[in-house]
């Protein structure tokens, strides 16, 4: 018995270093994307994508893919349903894309992915963004920076998330006070509302150890003038004197009683529901808040007033946002590359672009539908906002972003959850530090 | 490689100490050695016998020892993954550098250990206490059983979400008993030590039953003539159970403590759902780690070593264990 195990144990170690010699011999070359052709015969493509509720609560994603199948009449879109969280559909995408699988053909994917699925070659590489020069010059240039990797796009936009300060006009109207400009305006008003018993928290965003406070923090450093990596995510420049003054007026908003402790657990749906609730004067939040603020099932619908994020006393820039958003990618093992290049192009020009802002709370990467005085001129202020933000992009240019990402949150959220005991010198010294751990790749 | 080699010799030597722990009562009537065959019939019933786990040893070769393996290889790799599969670009000590230099390594085997440690302590004692209770039961023993078994039939995906919903910070119910009793709204799943005490109040529920019918099971087979004997010896309750009911379940408990160090270890589904590892990387795992480094950073080498580390290590514990365990009934049998 002993000896067949041995022999087991022998011969699956023998089978696994065969397996991975093999492996080795063949690295594969990615496909010319633009190159390839629409075919003539009828095809179908499946396209993974979360729910997109449009504003009669229908499916946005239904009305694309028929205007998208009345002009590309041999092509059938199949849509596919998702996991509901974005780490899970990573999982599931990577564990399929990387085993070979020809399906999905075309996937929607978040803003900070492609640098990580191009090194590990789960996404199709789609053209230079240089050499597309007519194409990409539609779209502001932190989203075409956001979607490429080395020169090359690996992602066609499709709408992205821009951050605002939405506010109680009842309340801030109810004590004369204009919408803030600066961040120590919010401070002093959220005092005054939440001391007159008006609401219970006065400001509330995101905190969480995750993603979320890695957006907030990457958007109150760039607020103080710093930014966590250089634009092409090489160098580490987190600690700076913008680094600590961020990192102390985050954890300075929970002592001082502005924010309540809770929001160092607040991934957007908490701050959400404490602003919809209307137990919160302030909330910082994505686009789609607006709706969310808005809707039948708000306390607060009607009573909101929605603002570029403000900037410190004394600070430059203003209604700096983190970009978020979310990109068609394709599959690099589809059988129908021509296809599904033309579909996930498709989505991130003018026809669809124009249907995604005219029906639904998206808001179009696309500078020209953007601007379009039918799109800004909607009931969402927010549409008529998203044309002056400037966008700051986390360096999701590095293939090791989770990792970096990480090294920010876990260093940041202590300090938040305990409302500003400990030591912010140290605690931006330790973010750096791990950041360039994580981009040297040494980082678990 | 030496410690894999000498698991099965280990193993193998489990289910005679058991049999031999129950066989006590029946007079110690100890097993036959098995020494190999000796004549043709043997040599064919053994060629036989061969041949029949063959499609089950190639099952397990493919899906259990083939995978663990390619692991190992990985795990020496520096890898990442091309059109055509996983591409080695060479072989490495790295990421096992970079695992030992870990900060959230060392952490999360600490969080495993203390896990393991404390939720089987607990669990131990409470499912002793629950199965001395049901044993004394005269009527309705069974459905008392069915009863206790609910926790633990539940699948913990679904417990874990429940257990969510309890916790929740704006509508949980634990959050509005604590709030009534100490007047602050408490972020139960969000900071540290709350969460990770809730995790374990959270598994305790549910794997108490486990323990609880092993140990009952254990119980229902003691020898009676036994207690008869303390009895005329003028023992009392107390005595008899520390003096004879206990050291006659060692066993049964060694046996629950097994499966339970095995299981805690892997601890994976009530962290993934009700914290996600967090807040931070406080109640993260050793497996919920490597699912992330592997699945979510698709650090492939690293994520390989962590995996293997973990197996090691808890191929190690449950060795250790074994061996203590082994010589505390093999004493236990001489005297």
């Amino acid at each position: 018995m002993d000896l067949s195990r041995r022999a087991l144990l022998g011969g699956g170690a023998a089978l696994a270093a065969a397996s991975l010699a093999g492996c080795s011999s063949g690295t594969g070359q990615a496909r010319d994307a633009l190159a390839a052709e629409i075919p003539d015969r009828p095809v179908t493509i499946d396209w993974i994508s979360q729910v997109l509720a449009d504003n009669d609560g229908k499916d946005l994603r239904r009305t694309l893919v028929t205007a998208f199948q009345n002009r590309f009449p041999t092509i059938t879109v199949n849509l596919v349903d998702v996991p509901p969280t974005t780490d899970v559909r990573r999982t599931t995408l990577t564990t399929q894309i990387a085993s070979g699988a020809t399906s999905p053909d075309v996937f929607l994917g978040d803003c900070t992915w492609p640098a990580q699925f191009a090194y590990n070659s789960l996404a199709q590489p789609l053209g230079e963004v240089a050499g597309e020069k007519e194409f990409w010059s539609g779209y502001p240039d932190p989203v075409s920076t956001a979607v490429s990797y080395e020169g090359s796009a690996y992602a066609f936009p499709m709408y992205v998330d821009i951050s605002f300060l939405y506010y109680r006009k009842d309340l801030l109207d109810k004590h004369g006070f204009d919408p803030p400009e600066t961040w120590e305006q919010v401070s002093d008003i959220a005092l005054k509302l939440t001391k007159a018993g008006d609401v219970r928290y006065g400001f509330v965003w995101q905190g969480a150890s995750a993603e979320p406070i890695t957006c907030n923090f990457t958007e109150f450093l760039a607020d103080a003038g710093g930014s966590l990596m250089n634009e092409a995510a090489t160098e580490v420049t987190v600690d700076s004197a913008a680094g600590r003054r961020a990192m102390e007026f985050m954890a300075g908003l929970v002592s001082s009683g502005v924010s309540p402790a809770g929001v160092g657990t607040f991934a957007e749906e908490q701050s959400m529901t404490a602003f919809s609730s209307g137990q919160a004067a302030f909330l910082r939040n994505w686009s789609y808040a607006w709706g969310a603020a808005n809707g039948a099932d708000s306390a607060v619908s009607g009573k909101v007033g929605a603002v570029l994020r403000p900037r410190f006393d004394g600070g430059e820039r203003r209604g700096l946002s983190t970009l978020g958003g979310w990109h068609n990618y394709v599959n690099p093992h589809t059988r129908n590359l021509g296809a599904s290049v033309a579909f996930a192009r498709w989505v991130a020009q003018e026809e669809a672009q124009t249907i995604m802002a005219t029906t639904s709370p998206y808001t179009p990467p696309l500078s020209s539908v953007l601007a379009d005085p039918e799109v800004t001129g909607q009931d969402n202020p927010t549409f008529g906002l998203s044309a002056d933000a400037q966008f700051v992009v986390r360096p999701s240019q590095s293939p090791r972003y989770p990792q970096i990402s990480k090294a920010v949150y876990t260093n940041a959220n202590p300090l938040v959850v305990s409302g500003g005991r400990g030591d912010t010198d140290a605690a931006v010294a330790e973010m750096a530090a791990g950041m360039r751990t994580a981009h040297e790749g040494a980082a678990l | 490689m030496s410690s894999t080699e000498k698991a099965p010799t280990a193993a193998a030597t489990v289910p005679p100490q058991r049999g031999g722990a129950h066989d006590k009562g029946r007079g110690g009537a100890r097993r036959p050695a098995f020494s190999g065959p000796r004549d043709a019939m043997e040599r064919r019933m053994a060629r036989i016998g061969w041949l029949f786990t063959a499609p089950s040893l190639v099952v397990i070769g493919l899906i259990t020892i083939f995978p663990i393996m390619y692991s190992l290889v990985l795990s020496f790799s520096r890898v990442r993954i091309g059109y055509d599969g996983f591409v080695v670009e060479s072989m490495t000590f790295d990421n096992y550098v970079a695992l030992f230099a870990s900060q959230d390594f060392y952490y999360a085997l600490g969080f495993t250990v203390l896990y393991t440690v404390i939720t089987v302590a607990v669990e131990l004692v409470l499912g002793t206490l629950a199965a001395l209770v049901m044993e004394r039961l005269t009527t309705g023993r069974g459905w008392m059983m069915a009863l206790m078994l609910i926790p633990w039939s539940m699948i913990t995906v679904v417990s874990a979400q429940l257990w969510g919903y309890i916790y929740n910070s704006s509508f949980g119910v634990a959050t509005w008993a604590l709030e009534g009793i100490t007047g602050s709204t408490p972020l139960i799943l969000g900071e540290p030590v709350p969460a990770i005490t809730a995790m374990m109040v959270a598994d305790i529920w549910k794997t108490t039953p486990f323990v609880a019918i092993i140990v009952l099971a254990g119980l229902v087979m003691l020898p009676q003539d036994v207690y008869e004997a303390a009895e005329v010896d003028g023992a009392n309750a107390w005595k008899t159970f520390w003096q004879v009911t206990l050291p006659q379940l060692r066993a049964t408990i060694a046996v629950a403590i097994l499966f339970r160090i095995l299981q805690a270890f892997g601890l994976f589904d009530l962290p993934f759902v009700l914290t996600g590892g967090g807040p931070g990387t406080a109640t993260q795992s050793l497996a919920v780690m490597g699912y992330k480094v592997l699945f979510q950073d698709l650090n492939i080498g690293p994520g390989a070593a962590v995996a293997t580390a973990t197996g090691l290590l808890v191929t190690g514990a449950c060795l250790l264990f074994l061996r203590s365990f082994k010589a505390q009934v093999g004493r236990e049998e001489v005297s």
